[in-house]
């Protein structure tokens, strides 16, 4: 008997060991995909504990996490409202429908922070982002002003290979994807593609003007083959395949690469290659630790060579996303004071902007990543780099 | 007069001590069924206490019942399960898959919503014909065989859903997934859920009278009326407090609906029909059920089919309820459902486990998840309190497993009728004792003959003690 209560104060006590955090009502919710995650605990999480603490008395916010779970996605959003959100900043890890649906039902105006939530009837109110399909371009632009310099003509094609995002992160994956197509479609007899399926050939040129439902299913259908999942593992498996059954055409390979995390697992296995490429330009966005080791002239850090990355300044975003929050709990429009873009889905859309860092300009880098102390040098992947011509 | 007055009073006092003492005696006796309410109960006061009773409230009690449907629904199809000694741990990706099955068929192939929901159902009963073939014919452990199926419909839930998120905008869905009874607004309350929580407490008291009414004719003793009236004025307090949250918010759920449906046939299964028992018995000793005539693996194939019906209703509830199916969902479900069931619970090595207390551990593996973020507590903590919550549930199940019943009100009479005898054996056995230990000193010859001794009188005085341990209130009167 005694032990049977030992063990239920016991569990009394794990559970109120957990009691610390106290419960007051707040104004502004935060829903974001998963702790376990460095983009979302790091980056997101930190800065908007950073710019809504800023905002101070009058805004009280919660942060709350999903763990990649929709149904608790849903339910920490019926949390927030049920302590009194009048507007929620959510990341949705699939569609968002359920947590649409549970705020507008109780009135709550929903802020979706990169990634869009909507259900087939309904969408968020507000959708802050980076211009993705501006993002794209940008890594169009890199391979095709690359492959120029380096002779690729339709005589001599250089050879290309092409990877995507996750097909279900919409709109994200589809539109880094369109971007990029627009500016390879028009010049892509000056390549040759090596994937196991060419789906692209075939593809119609779509612009961001022109982007509709049809360009979306054409666009998904030749990312099917090459979704890499946003996944490390999946991108490095998908590679090596491309890898297996490769006919060098020329001395230098192409990679559409859609993020950085990818982009390394690719390079690594065309590394593996009996008789690598003498030249390799690849793409990504992030700005990761390795990415910029790379850009900095690192390839041993850098796990190879990365010749660009996209940045997109998270802190931007964040600020953006706290700006509507702030502009809703005050009481006017969400979008006063902020650059706002062509609705997507029917919600009022800000566009946060992007830098473009390549290898060829380090010092744009330094200065963008390092001087503005986004990036700490002292990091261990940094450690081999000389800094000190940019300083 | 004075005299009179005082034994009146001693009598009342001693009615109310009797009173608790036969509550008490009732837990220590059913530690093991009730040890999970208690739980329930302190979770509950935390997180209240720390939500200034925002978890309680209306609003997000409707939440949690809502957000606790879909793993209910498993739970009580894994409880089956385990009880039969197996476990499954293809149904998450089974249920999600038949969701994105249904879902597509009705939103992309036009199909009805009942014709979707009878193709589902077959594929379902297909499935689990298969999985029970192989786990009762061919004796593949049931962890291999859905496994595999884990897998599989990892992988047919991918292509199924063709690795995109494919919104519903089915009627049917939208009230499944977020729609409420009817409801009837009296003054902010809604009249139906109160019609219903006052119907729901004149059956529980009718049912109840009824069935001691039976139990007396066939001559089977019943529960002391004590019991039966506190756990009456519980009940009625739980459901009182129920449909006032209910119905002070949106009224009933179709969610909450559906898994209360699934609950009581699963309820009435288990208890009152011979396949339930048949279940029980198949769990309990395999060797024996065959022996007494069950087939074994009938039973087994039953279990499983069973499961993945629940599957497949969980799996529309979960795409209802967050308005899309895509290749993200199903992770995690199986898990949390074999989690709930040992938290209510059922014995991994079979024959117990029930179907009610199944939905307990379900709620109480939501509470947590809602209460944390509710609290607005670091979610990484979840995880590591809900391990811990499972691990104390198992031990504490082992740990009572061999409780023996007991009757405080019994031992107290026992005690006063035994109390010369008791006190007689104690002497006797302390004097024992006492002689033994100065013969052990002084190395006497005949140190046989004090252990003779001493072994008597300590039997004697044990027997008088288990004789008071298991005295019942029968005995006396």
């Amino acid at each position: 008997m005694k032990k049977i209560i030992g063990l239920l104060l016991m569990a009394v006590l794990v559970i109120s060991l957990a009691a610390c955090g106290g419960s007051k009502t707040i104004k502004i919710g935060v829903v974001l995909p998963d702790a376990s995650e460095e983009r979302w605990a790091n980056q997101d999480g930190a800065f908007f504990k950073k710019e809504l603490d800023a905002l101070g008395e009058g805004y009280e916010y919660e942060i709350l996490f999903s763990e990649g779970d929709e149904a608790k996605e849903k339910a920490n959003v019926e949390a927030l409202i049920a302590r009194g959100a009048e507007v929620i900043i959510l990341t949705t890890e699939g569609s968002g429908a359920g947590a649409v649906q549970a705020a507008h039902e109780a009135g709550v105006q929903l802020i979706a922070h990169d990634r869009m939530a909507k259900s087939a009837s309904d969408h968020a109110d507000y959708y802050t982002t980076f211009n993705s399909w501006n993002v794209g371009k940008a890594m169009g632009a890199h391979l095709v002003s690359e492959a120029q310099a380096q002779g690729c003509t339709e005589t001599a094609p250089c050879d290309l290979a092409i990877f995507a995002g996750r097909v279900a992160d919409w709109p994200n994956a589809t539109y880094f994807f369109g971007g990029a197509m627009e500016e390879l479609q028009p010049v892509l007899n000056i390549f040759n593609i090596v994937n196991v399926s060419d789906t692209f050939s075939d593809l119609a040129l779509y612009t961001e003007a022109t982007f509709d439902d049809d360009a979306k299913d054409a666009l998904q259908a030749a990312m099917l083959p090459v979704d890499t999942d946003w996944n490390a593992e999946t991108a490095g498996t998908k590679a090596a395949a491309v890898v297996a059954q490769l006919t060098k055409t020329s001395d230098s390979i192409f990679v559409l690469a859609p993020n950085d995390d990818t982009s390394a697992a690719i390079r690594q296995e065309f590394a593996l290659m009996s008789e690598p490429y003498d030249n390799y330009f690849t793409t990504g966005q992030d700005a990761s630790d390795v990415a910029l080791a790379s850009l900095m002239g690192d390839p041993l850090k850098g796990k190879g060579t990365q010749t660009m990355t996209v940045f997109k300044d998270v802190s931007k975003l964040v600020a953006d996303s706290v700006k509507i929050a702030k502009n809703v709990v005050d009481g006017v429009d969400g979008l006063t004071g902020l650059t706002s873009g062509p609705s997507i889905d029917g919600a009022k859309t800000a566009y946060s902007p992007i830098d473009t860092l390549t290898a060829d300009n380090p010092q744009l880098t330094y200065d963008l990543i390092f001087a503005t102390g986004y990036k700490s040098k002292d990091s261990d992947t940094f450690s081999n780099i000389d800094f000190t011509p940019y300083e | 007069m004075e005299k009179n007055k005082e034994t009146k009073f001693a009598k009342f006092c001693w009615r109310i001590y009797k009173y608790f003492l036969t509550i008490i005696s009732m837990f220590r006796t059913n530690i093991r069924d009730y040890g999970m309410y208690i739980a329930l109960a302190v979770i509950f006061v935390i997180f209240g206490s720390m939500t200034n009773w925002v978890f309680l409230g209306p609003i997000n009690f409707t939440n949690l019942l809502n957000q606790t449907a879909y793993v209910s629904v498993l739970a009580v199809g894994m409880t089956l399960v385990i009880v039969t000694r197996q476990i499954d741990l293809s149904v998450g990706y089974i249920g999600a898959f038949l969701g994105a099955y249904v879902v597509v068929a009705v939103e992309n192939q036009g199909q009805s919503v009942l014709i979707a929901l009878g193709g589902a159902l077959l594929i379902t009963a297909l499935v689990g014909i298969i999985k029970g073939y192989f786990i009762a014919k061919i004796s593949v452990p049931s962890f291999v065989v859905t496994l595999a199926g884990m897998f599989i419909f990892k992988g047919l839930l991918m292509l199924k859903t063709n690795n995109r998120t494919i919104p519903t905008t089915n009627n049917l869905f939208q009230k499944i997934g977020i729609g409420y009874l009817p409801t009837y607004d009296v003054g902010g309350m809604d009249l139906i859920t109160l019609i219903i929580g006052v119907a729901l407490v004149l059956v529980l008291i009718f049912m109840g009278i009824k069935g001691r009414k039976k139990n007396e004719k066939l001559g089977i003793t019943n529960e002391k009326i004590e019991i039966f009236i506190t756990k009456l004025v519980f009940m009625f307090g739980v459901i009182t407090y129920l449909s006032w949250t209910l119905s002070s918010h949106k009224g009933i759920s179709y969610l909450l609906l559906i898994t209360v449906v699934v609950v009581v046939i699963y309820h009435l299964m288990t208890t009152r029909t011979t396949l339930g028992r048949r279940i029980y018995a198949v769990g309990g000793n395999p060797d024996a059920a065959e022996l007494s005539g069950i087939n074994v693996e009938k039973i087994i194939v039953i279990v499983f089919i069973s499961m993945g019906i629940l599957a497949l209703i969980s799996g529309v509830m979960y795409v209802s309820r967050l308005q899309n199916t895509s290749p993200n969902q199903g992770p995690f479900w199986e898990l949390y459902a074999i989690a709930a069931a040992f938290i209510g619970g059922a014995s991994a090595s079979g024959g117990i486990g029930k179907i009610v207390n199944a939905v307990i551990g379900s709620i109480v593996i939501m509470s947590l998840k809602n209460g944390m973020a509710l609290a607005g507590i670091n979610a990484n903590i979840e995880p590591i309190i809900l391990g811990s919550v499972l691990l104390l549930a198992v031990v504490f199940d082992i740990y009572t497993r061999n409780v023996r019943s007991i009757d405080l009100v019994g031992i107290h009479y026992a005690k006063k009728k035994y109390h010369d005898e008791l006190v007689e054996a104690k002497a006797q056995f302390d004097l024992a004792t006492k002689e033994l230990k100065e013969a052990k000193k002084m190395n006497k010859e005949d140190l046989i003959e004090y252990e003779y001794k001493f072994t008597n009188a300590q039997g004697l005085y044990n027997k008088i003690k288990e004789k008071i341990r298991v005295a019942q209130e029968e005995d006396f009167i």
